[in-house]
This record gives C-alpha cells, structure tokens and sequence, in this order.
C-alpha cells in the first residue's frame, strides 16, 4: 500500500521493536538497518567493485539471453531491469509474473471496469472480497481502506463480504441470477450476497491474491459480473498487486518497452509473449544462459538455478545454498535513496525518501556502468 | 559555440517575417544577433532554398500518464515492433513507447508538446513519464472540476479568492503548465450512476451545476494571471447536436479567456434523415464572434487509433462503438477515465462527416492565432498522422480527392468542397509555433528573436506537403543538432514547464487537513517535490 505514515524506527541508534500496526513494516525498517554488507560478491567472497562491475559486464556480454527478472524494487529498479534488458539484448520478467500475466491476458482480451483503494475508502457501500489472505500482503487495508469512517458522504463504513473457497461457484450463481438466467441448482447460498448487491450503490469487487486454481476464471467472472451491472448501476472491480514492485514493474515497463514485463529485446525490438517469456520458463529450459535478479525491497535470495546469476540486491541477502556468481549489494528505496513506487492499485506513484545515509551505489548507477561499458551500435 | 544558418527562407509570424531569405545566429542554446563580422560563426550551415521556422509546438497531445499507458498495455496488437529504427538510441525499436514519442515528435520538427489531462492523483506518473520522452520539452494541464475539495467550496459558496488559492496551490501540487476542466461535474455525476450532465444540469449530491464549476474555475485562472486560459473539454462529447453545448459555453466564458479542446468532437448538429450533421459552420461563426475563446481542432483522420479520456461519462457510453471489441473504464480520487479503442473509416457516414466537420472548422474560423493544429492525439489519429494533416490544410485539391473517396452523403452535405482556402507557410507558423507558444505563455519559444530558445525547424520545400512536414531536414533543440534529413542524430533531455502562481498559505492547512480525513497519502506526499522528481526520474523542471 505504499503507506507514508509510518516512520523509520530510529531511537538512539538502537531499533524500536514493532510499531503495533504493521509487522511487514517493522520486518523491512529492522532488515535495512541491519543489512551491512557494502562489498560485493564473487560466489561468496569479497571483491573491489571495479572487479566486480569488470566480471558482470563481461557476463552481460558473454550471455547469448540474459534474463532480467525478479524485480522487487520501485520505479528506479524497475526502469533500470527495462533498460539493461534493451541494452543487453534480454529478456525482463517480474518474480510475480505468472499473476502480472494472467490479469494481463484478462485486461488485454476485454478490458475490464475499475475503482481505486481511494474511491473503496470515500465511496464503495459493499466490498466483495475475493482474495485469500490480504492480512500478510497488505496487513493495513482493512485500517485504512475498510474500516474508515471518515468517508466522503457518509460516515458508515462499507459492509465487507468476504467469498469462502466456492467463490467460483458462487460468482457464476451470482452473474446467472443477476442476468436473469435460469439456473438449475440451489442457489440459496447467494441469496444474502445478491441482497446485498441489489441495495448497493456502489459495490466493488477487491480481488486480492489468490491461490485458487481457478483463479483467472475467477477474475473472469467478477469482470464480466462488473460489466454486466456497470449496464444499469454503478460497481466496479478492484485489483490489488503485492507491493513487490509488481505494478511498477508493468507500468513503467509499458511506458519503456511499450508492452511490459515478460517482454525480449532478442530480436533488437521488443517483443512480449506472456507464456513464452515467463521467467522460470526461460531458466528450467535452458533458453536463458545467465539470469540477473534484481530485488532491492526484498531480501530473499534468487531462485536456485543452473545458470550463473548475478544478484543486484539488498544488502541484508543471504544465500543458504551455493551463493550466485556475483551479489552487488546496492541501496535501498525509501531507505538509503530516494525514489516511488505504486500503491497497489496503481493509480499513485508515492515518493520513497532518503532515511539514511548509505556508501551503497543504487541499481540505476549500477547498471548504467554495465551499459557504459558496451557502446551501442550505430 | 556561435552558429550561423544561412540563407534559409524564414517563416517568423511574430517578427511579421513572411518568406524572406535571411540568417539564424545561434550562441549556445539561444538565438542571438548576428555579430559584426561573419567569419566569427565556429559553424556555418547552408540552409539555402529551405524552409525555417521556429520548433512547433502542439498543446494538446496525450503523451504521458495512466490513461495513455494503460492504452498501450490494452492494445500490444497496435503496435508490434518490426525493426530498430534507430539502434544508437534506446528504446528506439519500442512503438508507441516514451522514447519512440519523442524521436517521432522530433523528426517533424516538434520541440514543445503539453500533456493536456494530468489527474492530480497520476501526477507523478504522468512526470516520471515526460521525463523519459527524450528531445522535446513537455508541460502538463492539471485536471480539476471534479474534485471533491472543489466541489465542496462551491457547495459552501467559498469566496472566488479562496477557490483561487486552491487552484494555485493544486499546480504548486501537480507542477502543471494550467488548468483543464473535463466535463465538469461529470465524472462525479457518473459516480452516482448518472449517465449525462448538461452545462446546466446539477451534479448530484453537490447542489451546483457544470457551468458553476467552470465559471469558477476560469474566473481563478483570470484572477490569478496563469497565461493558459482553462483549457475546456465541454459536456456531452461526440453527441449529435452537441454544437448547443459549445456554443452555451463560449456564451459562459463572457467575454473572458478560454480555450475549448478538440472542438471538432462538439461540431456536431442534429439535422437531417440520420439526425446526425455538420455544425461547423455555427461553432466557428462563434468563434470568430467571441476573440476571447481559442480552439483546437481534434482532427479526425481515417485508420485505427485508440479514444482515451479522463470524461469517464462519455468514454462508459462509447463502450458498445469499441474496435477491436474491448475497453476499460476506470475510477479514482477526483475523477476516472476511459479507453475506447476506434477505427475511423471513410466509407462510414458518421466518420467521414467528422473527418470533413474538422477540416471546416479549420477552413472557417480565419484566424491562425486561435485556431490550433492538434488531432487529440490519439482520439482523432496518431500525432504521427500529422503529415497528412497538414497536406489537407495547404492543398484543396488533395482535398477534393479525398472528397470523392468517403462515404458520398457525407461529402455532399459537408461545406468542404465549397471552401477553397489553403493554409500557406506563415498561416502554417502562426497555428504551430507562434500562436501556441503565446497561448501557453511560453514567450522564449515560437519565433526567431533575439534571445528565444534555439529551437529550429528546417523543412525541404516540395509540392507534397505531407512530405515536406513529415521529416525535416534539419532539427535544433536548444542549439544542438537533434535531426537530420528526418532522422534522429542525437538524443537529450527536455525539460518539464510548469507555473508557480502565489497562494495564501491558509489553504494549505485546509487541504492538509482534507488529506488527513479523506486520503490514503499524506498531503505532503502528494505534493510534487521538484528536488525529487530530479533527483528520481531525472525530471528538470522550469518554473514560469
């Protein structure tokens, strides 16, 4: 969510533990502050960064299909994946690629209906929720978005319903009846959410993440329910990414490439195919011969794969297994350098600021280095 | 560096130069005099038999923000990459993205281009955006008239002097160039299901009409003394009969500035066995009426594009028209928008009718300084349709052939076979570079002084017009050489312009407080820092 009340819990040097309202705040103040590594890697051990930027040019070189991928950043990260992909003639995906990719197949077939996490505060009256577990992904929704009482023309807080595990069913039972369809099953179980959509004025649907397998018919079903209703009353659907860097991912790469993630320069243009550019796709097949991570807001460690990898990452990483070819430590966004990220629902960039100072380089210094070091043909 | 273009034939409206041959001295980034001896230029370029004018200069063109990129995400099929075009420049081989709008601007001698629909909640976005189209300087106009903070001072009858603060501080916010007005009311209507909103119609749980917000929202921009009048996209969009509306608008404006976009959209009457007719003739009879109001065109031109707005109401109704068969609506704080992807065909009486209703208002309304060169970019046609654009303007029979190709009713009812004018060079360099640079206030642009910014233009005379404006023989953007014979050379960063207009601080506190009860963000983070934009997206703003 982007959330610009909470502050760096800095007291006399000394970390304050849990400020009470969000664990994955407090999680990624208390890793920045302890991340201390300013040297970089070479699998495992310490080298000066002029080897280090020597070795990862001459492994961008060298790689007949670079994958740019993971992409746990904000916009700077995200315009410098764009770039060296174009540069180095790859391939960029998201390390949530598969989910970008489903609702872009969805979005790219039909269009769809949308509100923001503003209007569902100020506006919505009935909230569908369709998600499995929004507390881990965006613990401070239910505080700032659904529970708010300060609303535009009301002070009532929006009634919440939330789908079980049947929610496809339920849906499609929802969208029949709403069209007026004959339906041959018990469709009491929808009776109360259909009462409630009825004396809505303005329902939304909020899909969340989802690991059903059903999950895009799912989507699919709210977005046609959405379009259905749209015909004679007001509703719309909201989308909400993880706040990886997933929706600055797509948005800025749109903006670059023209398409987005899983998009490949191979060809000296760009090309998006949403299945054969998925990123684990690339690797498992051998397609890609050397994969860069790039993850600055997350201090996981890359996928474990056969390829050499170089990790331009936050300084907290650590490598349980083999460590990868390379590790660049750099800065982090809203930590030690400034820059934005999207809110989840993608309509605002928010500023990240300076907290601390840092000698840590960012990722976009890094890898304008990297494309420095390879003058573009004429 | 001192540079001399020599011996070109200059098109220079405002120093009343019209075709005489002449010298362009350049020290550095600016045009300067030329000095007492000659030998002193360090490079001299014979421009001798060519054409030179100031860089052009188009106020409305959609180029940057959330609606533009979720059109392209929409539509990858528009514009798949074949090719590099130019492999020294990145993101060259990407179509329709940030760089590709900058190189294509610029090989037809485009230096300035204004983003005329930035929502304030998109600012960022929308600047992060301009900040990554190379070569051409950009602006924005910041989007009100349906926001709630607006909407409740007019409901509590505000003083104009407070509404006024708010205007001034919501550029200070979004670091725009002006003001735009987007069916006023209307996307706040749409909210409560309302499905149209006439100028005199009442938006729904506000208690005022459109026209009150308008009026409002011009008068703050007068009294303030931004140079840019509200810039106005009118009610009832691409309604037949909607002639009424522009014409009831420019009777609001009373007598003070305005400027309404892509008229070509309200230039429709209600005549005739298909109810559907050419109201130019009437809009641009007002128009040269009312010397207060200033017009650009939105220019249909036939082929695929894409129709994308913030007027959510009219972009929701033309969902049933999309082709290909897909579109998105969206809603956020303040306003929404739509994308309606649109093929216009010239077989199509509808279409061919707004094509000709276009090129009359154009031929009508006599008067280059207030009538504007814009296609609406993408809603009418690609900016890179340009070329064709101008060819019709400066060439009646070019016309005349197209006349017997579209749909036949169409070109009988329409006035164009009867209009006979042809736009010449200087016409052309008032409607491109003179007049939008004094419209914006952007007084170190659009002409030859002493002193401009060194944006240039170069073009090789020839019979075919869209070929001469379709790639210039030669580009400067402040004094660097950026084209040559139409292709990119050299890339650079442009600059952002915006205005800073002075504001009692007290509304400051009030929004703050608005912030704090309604928004997700603090005001402070919604505020546009320009130490920030530098420093992140690398956006170099100029403060007029």
């Amino acid at each position: 969510m982007v959330c610009d009340d909470l502050s760096l819990p800095l007291h006399n040097e000394q970390t304050i533990p849990g400020q009470g309202t969000c664990e994955k705040a407090v999680t990624g103040f208390t890793l920045a502050l302890e991340a201390t590594q300013a040297m970089p890697l070479l699998k495992g051990k310490e080298i000066t960064w002029t080897e280090a930027l020597t070795k990862a040019g001459a492994l961008l070189r060298e790689a007949n299909h670079p994958l740019i991928h993971g992409l746990i950043g904000d916009l700077i990260d995200s315009k410098a994946a764009h770039k060296l992909a174009e540069h180095f003639a790859g391939t960029v995906d998201h390390r949530h690629g598969d989910a970008i990719a489903r609702n872009l197949r969805i979005y790219q077939q039909g269009g769809w209906q949308v509100s923001s996490m503003g209007e569902v505060r100020n506006r919505a009256d009935l909230v569908i929720l369709v998600c499995d577990d929004l507390e881990t992904t965006l613990p401070r929704l239910q505080e700032k978005v659904l529970h708010s009482e300060a609303r535009l023309h009301t002070s009532a807080p929006p009634t919440v319903y939330t789908l079980d595990e049947n929610r496809l069913e339920t849906l499609s039972i929802l969208r029949a009846r709403l069209a007026n369809k004959p339906l041959q099953t018990d469709t009491s179980a929808t009776d109360e959410l259909l009462s409630l959509i009825n004396k809505a004025d303005y329902p939304v649907f909020m899909i969340g993440p989802l690991q059903d397998k059903a999950t895009e018919l799912i989507i699919r079903t709210c977005v046609g329910l959405v379009r259905d209703m749209n015909e004679q009353q007001r509703c719309a659907l909201l989308l909400l990414g993880t706040g990886e860097g997933d929706i600055t991912a797509q948005l800025s790469g749109a903006w670059h490439n023209g398409f987005g993630i899983r998009t490949s320069f191979t060809k000296g243009y760009p090309v998006q195919d949403l299945q054969m550019h998925s990123g684990d796709r690339l690797l498992q097949s051998g397609e890609s011969d050397l994969l860069v991570w790039i993850s600055t807001l997350s201090s996981d460690p890359p996928p474990n794969v056969t390829q050499p990898t170089i990790v331009i990452g936050h300084p907290a990483m650590t490598f349980k297994t083999d460590p990868p070819e390379l590790f660049l430590p750099v800065s982090i966004p809203g930590i030690h350098r400034a820059g934005y990220l999207h809110r989840a629902d993608g309509l605002r960039m928010v500023p990240l600021n300076a907290l601390i100072e840092s000698p840590l380089s960012s990722s976009a210094a890094l890898c304008e280095q990297l494309i420095a070091q390879e003058p573009r043909p004429c | 560096m001192l540079t001399r273009l020599k011996g070109a034939r200059l098109y220079d409206p405002v120093n009343q130069i019209n075709g005489e041959v002449g010298d362009v001295w350049i020290r550095d980034n600016l045009i300067c005099a030329a000095p007492d001896n000659p030998a002193e230029a360090d490079k001299t370029i014979n421009l001798e038999g060519k054409i030179l004018m100031a860089g052009a200069i188009d106020i409305h063109s959609h180029i940057a923000g959330g609606n533009v990129n979720s059109a392209r995400v929409l539509l990858p099929e528009q514009h798949l990459a074949e090719q590099a075009r130019y492999p020294q420049h990145p993101f060259s081989s990407a179509k329709w993205s940030a760089a590709d709008t900058g190189y294509r601007y610029a090989e037809m001698g485009f230096t300035t281009v204004v983003e005329p629909a930035v929502l304030p909640i998109n600012a960022a976005q929308v600047h992060a955006e301009l900040a990554d189209i190379p070569i051409i300087d950009t602006a924005g106009l910041a989007i009100v008239g349906n926001d709630d903070f607006l909407l409740r001072m007019l409901r509590y009858k505000a003083e104009q002097a407070r509404i006024n603060d708010y205007i001034a501080w919501t550029l200070h916010a979004t670091q725009c160039l002006g003001v735009k007005v987007i069916n006023a009311g209307g996307a706040t209507a749409f909210k409560f299901n309302q499905r149209q909103l006439n100028l005199d119609d009442e938006v729904p749980m506000y208690g005022m009409s459109s026209r009150d917000i308008l009026t409002a929202v011009q008068r703050a921009v007068v009294q303030l003394g931004i140079a840019h009048p509200v810039h106005v996209h009118c009610n009832n969009l691409g309604i037949p009969g909607n002639v009424s509306t522009a014409l009831e608008t420019i009777k609001a404006a009373e007598g003070m500035p305005m400027h309404l976009a892509h008229v070509q959209f309200y230039g429709y009457g209600d005549q005739g066995d298909s109810g559907f007719s050419s109201g130019a003739k009437a809009l641009a009879d007002a128009v040269m009426a009312n010397p207060n109001i200033t017009v650009d065109v939105g220019q249909v031109l036939f082929g695929q594009t894409v129709t994308i707005s913030g007027d959510v109401m009219r972009q929701f109704d033309a969902r049933h028209i999309a082709n290909p068969k897909k579109w998105v609506v969206w809603e956020g704080e303040d306003g929404g928008g739509g994308i309606v992807p649109f093929q216009y065909r010239p077989k199509n009486q509808v279409n061919a009718l707004q094509w000709a209703i276009g090129l009359e208002l154009f031929l009508l309304i006599d008067d280059p300084w207030r009538i504007f060169f814009t296609t609406d970019h993408p809603n009418g046609a690609p900016f890179t349709a340009y070329p064709e654009l101008f060819r019709l303007l400066m060439d009646r029979d070019y016309r005349n052939l197209w006349l017997d190709k579209i749909n036949a009713k169409s070109a009988d009812i329409s006035l164009l076979r009867h209009l006979d004018r042809e736009y010449d060079l200087y016409e052309i360099a008032i409607m491109t570079r003179a007049a939008p640079a004094k419209l914006l206030g952007l007084s170190d642009r659009g002409h030859l002084s002493v002193g401009a910014i060194a944006d240039i233009a170069v073009y090789q005379p020839q019979d075919n017009k869209a070929a001469l404006f379709g790639k210039a023989e030669l580009v400067l953007k402040d004094g660097v050489t950026v084209v040559e014979k139409g292709q990119v050379v050299h890339s650079l960063q442009g600059k952002t312009h915006a205005v800073a207009p002075g504001f009692d601080s007290a509304i400051e506190s009030a929004v703050s407080r608005y912030f704090d009860r309604y928004h997700l963000m603090k005001m402070d983070h919604y505020k546009l820092s320009p130490q920030h934009l530098l420093e992140t997206v690398g956006s170099e703003l100029v403060l007029h």
